[in-house]
């Protein structure tokens, strides 16, 4: 048998088997990124896809309800909190992160309900201060020598 | 102080901009004197980085807070040992950790070959030195550990306490986690340094294969000793029951060990066969620059992660870095294809060249799929659509791959070279083959349903199966001959010949890592689960019950502490005690979870409060079968890469051992 065609077969079976399997992967593991002004936009697409929220959590808004929370999701960060929100509500079985509090930068993970509220079922979470710590109070700001 | 330490970074620098100029051009101008200056001015490199460095750590343990990275990463109540880790706890200190491995490794490199290797010396270190360079750039201009902070003209110094190292770090793998990957980073080095020397002098031979061969194996033992220890710190500190999630910086460091792993074993087919020349090279530079690559995947915020640092202004230096880098490597082995060119092709598909040939394209395909996932999100962005795979995708690509993987741990070492017939694989393969049937058989009658579980279990079988008829076959022969017990003979045996029997004790390694892994298909969980003091709740075969909430403070955190009943069957196991810890200064809450280890199964209990119901507890619970096994494992690998790098008791070569061969020149001979 010619030598190109004898290690040409096993050689594309195996990577053929992996193209397809990646290419197969299930839609419920693919997961779009969008902000919240883009999630209002999407419209009923919003309901069908797997999405990824990114926002921040405001101040205040986190209740629990039963084993459900409900917090209100804003896009941007600071006292403010202006700009579009969303309302979530956690449903999953993993316990929130232990960054998931006021203020902290999430992404909630799920999808839109019919209702216009947004149904995760993983949130994470980093806070403002997650490595990289926040200046010290007082008006300083830093500079390298 | 902290002025002498950045005058220490500014001088390396300088002198490390020096060693490349110096070396390259005493290569060019053949002044030796140069080149000797040169490497003198490697070890100043290492002395001043290690000034800075002396003076960090004596920052941090005296808590001078008037500095921005004492102030992130240090606090009074901190142990010492946390104070010393904290150099390495936050982005400036890492990279500082960095430079200073890179240049303790230089400066070993260039004192061992001092004598040797005129030829190729002056492009080591110039290969070298340059990538100090750019690692100096960053510690010197862009992410100085020594800012303090300013208050309108004159230094801040009313702070009087830090915020203390993350949580999360304040943990022992976590403490000699870092170090350790960054060894096996940072040593990738040597043995690419080597391949451009080699390229750069277009010498075609494997002289910088066999000089390198000890460092690669070394820093792929620190790196495979990084990556397990880092799985331990997530399975011990996270908190969500689990050691491995394909999360960007996980398979950052996951990445550079598969192409090193492959490395590994395409190099012998460059000693023996004097093939994959080229590949060899893609190889040795594809895992660098994927090194080079995963520390900028944790540093520029480019992929979202539990545990990368936070957004920082490195980003497009590293990318011109990586890109001039790469570039330069690519154009450097086109333009030396006509050295590289191979001395024998391929024959036969059963034969030990091409289960090699196969082992590098799957760990290859492996790290495509990896490196695709990982910037899955980065790829979709820039063509308008951004989106995420998760752990599915990862899984269903490289199980099966890593079954293959499996597959050919058994069958490759004793496959002949060249081709082999039938009959011979017959004779090698049927006991390991009907033994691996058998297990699987067995589980599936017990009970065991899954495919992947049952092929990988057969596997694991198989492949213990064939290295243990490899041992007992090869001391049989040397007992007969001295008459000596087999234990001796086994010593004997590997004594012989370190590389191939320390390789099947690596194997076996790798075996009970599997065997680990796989036990994960039958993990238990019960998360979330509400219950008051004296409340208890079951899982699996056990019973917990909260007995106690004890609660307390030290001037680092606050506490509450469980006191969880175990029993089994009815039976007493004794307390549990899963902490909850709240870091003062940071501001942070943190999980202590319980972890009770049994060679079958783990329990692993994490809790939270209640801030409403302060006598109630949420309580997670995990059993995890198997996980030991993945630890026990990396101590056979260690273990058998320590026999590997043992040197031989003889260089004498009979024939059957010119096969596999102690070194490739012997091999050669044969041909």
């Amino acid at each position: 048998m010619n030598r190109y065609l004898k290690f040409g077969i096993p050689v594309t079976a195996i990577l053929g088997t992996l193209v397809w399997l990646a290419v197969s992967t299930p839609k419920e593991s693919v997961g779009y990124f969008k902000t919240i002004p883009e999630v209002k936009q999407m419209g009923e697409q919003a309901q069908v896809k797997h999405l990824r929220v990114n926002g921040y959590v405001k101040e205040g808004s986190i209740a629990h309800e039963g084993s459900k929370t409900v917090f209100m999701l804003v896009e941007n960060p600071g006292d403010g909190n202006v700009g579009d929100n969303l309302k979530v509500v956690y449903t999953g079985d993993d316990p929130l992160p232990d960054t998931f509090k006021d203020r902290a930068q999430a992404l909630a993970d799920g999808k839109l309900g019919a209702d216009g509220v947004f149904h995760a079922t993983q949130i994470q979470a980093k806070c403002a201060s997650k490595y990289e710590a926040a200046p010290p109070p007082a008006s300083a700001s830093s500079k390298p020598i | 102080m902290e002025n002498v330490g950045a005058l220490a970074i500014l001088l390396a620098f300088c002198f490390a901009i020096y060693a490349i100029a110096a070396s390259l051009i005493g290569k060019w101008a053949k002044r030796s004197l140069l080149i000797v200056s040169a490497e003198r001015a490697v070890y100043c490199v290492w002395a001043l980085i290690t000034t800075a460095v002396g003076i960090l750590i004596y920052l941090l343990h005296t808590g001078d807070f008037r500095l921005s990275y004492v102030y992130e990463t240090s606090n009074v109540a901190m142990s010492p040992l946390y104070k010393f880790t904290a150099w390495w706890g936050g982005m400036e200190g890492s990279l500082m950790l960095w430079s200073w491995l890179l240049s303790t490794y230089a400066a070993v490199v260039v004192f061992q070959n001092r004598k040797k290797f005129r030829n190729l010396m002056p492009y080591v270190t110039g290969v070298v030195m340059t990538v100090q360079t750019f690692f100096l750039t960053l510690n010197a201009f862009v992410e100085s550990p020594f800012k303090v902070f300013w208050a309108g003209k004159g230094v801040r110094t009313d702070l009087v306490d830090g915020q203390g190292l993350n949580p999360l770090l304040q943990y022992w793998t976590m403490a000699i986690h870092p170090p350790m990957l960054y060894l096996g980073y940072v040593g990738f080095i040597v043995p690419f340094a080597f391949a451009m020397a080699s390229l750069a002098t277009k010498q075609p031979g494997e002289e910088w294969i066999n000089t390198t061969r000890r460092w690669t194996l070394v820093t792929w033992l620190f790196q495979s000793t990084g990556v397990l220890l880092g799985m331990n710190w997530a399975y011990s500190i996270l908190g969500w029951g689990g050691y491995w999630e394909w999360d960007p910086v996980e398979n950052a460091s996951l990445l550079p060990w598969i192409t090193a792993t492959a490395f590994l074993h395409s190099v012998m087919m460059q000693e023996k066969k004097g093939m994959m020349k080229v590949w060899n090279m893609v190889l040795v530079s594809t895992t660098f620059w994927l090194c080079i690559f995963g520390t900028a995947l944790t540093r520029t915020g480019i992929a979202q992660s539990v545990h990368a640092f936070g957004e920082s202004p490195l980003g497009p230096y590293f990318y011109t870095f990586l890109a001039l880098g790469i570039g330069g490597t690519a154009w450097l082995i086109l333009s030396r294809l006509d050295y590289l060119k191979s001395e024998a092709q391929l024959e036969s598909v059963l034969s030990r060249e091409s289960s090699f040939m196969f082992n590098n394209l799957v760990l290859l395909a492996a790290s495509f799929a990896i490196l695709w996932g990982t910037l899955l999100p980065v790829i979709s962005e820039a063509m308008g659509d951004k989106h995420s795979v998760d752990v599915p995708f990862f899984n269903r690509i490289n199980i099966p791959i890593a079954l293959f993987l499996l597959l050919l741990t058994g069958v490759g070492p004793l496959i002949a070279w060249r081709r082999s017939s039938f009959e011979s694989l017959k004779r090698a393969f049927m006991w390991p083959t009907i033994a691996g049937v058998a297990v699987s058989v067995g589980l599936a009658i017990a009970g065991v349903r899954q495919i992947y579980p049952l092929i990988s279990f057969m596997l694991c079988t198989f492949v213990l199966m064939t290295v243990a008829i490899e041992f007992t076959k090869g001391a049989n022969a040397i007992r007969t001959k001295s008459g000596t017990n087999m234990l001796m003979s086994m010593m004997e045996l590997t004594h012989r010949n370190t590389r191939r029997y320390g390789g099947y004790i690596v194997h076996i390694g790798i075996v009970i890592i599997f065997v680990g892994i796989t036990g994960s298909a039958f993990k238990v969980e019960q998360k979330g689960k509400e219950l008051k003091i004296g409340q208890s709740t079951q899982i699996g075969n056990y019973t917990l019950k909260v007995d106690a909430m004890g609660v307390g403070a030290n001037a680092n955190y606050r506490w509450w502490r469980l006191d969880l009943g175990v029993s089994k069957n009815g039976e007493s196991l004794g307390e549990m005690h899963p902490e909850r810890r709240f870091y003062i200064n940071k501001e942070q809450l943190d999980s202590e979870v319980a972890i009770r280890h049994r060679l079958n199964e783990d329990l692993y209990i994490n809790f939270r409060t209640d801030d409403d119901n302060p006598d109630q507890v949420i309580l997670d619970s995990y059993i995890n079968p198997l996980t030991t096994w993945v630890w026990m494992g990396y101590f056979v690998i260690l273990f058998g890469t320590i026999i590997c790098l043992t040197p031989p008791k003889t260089r004498m070569v009979w024939p059957r051992m010119e096969v596999v061969g102690i070194a490739g020149k012997h091999a050669k001979v044969e041909e």
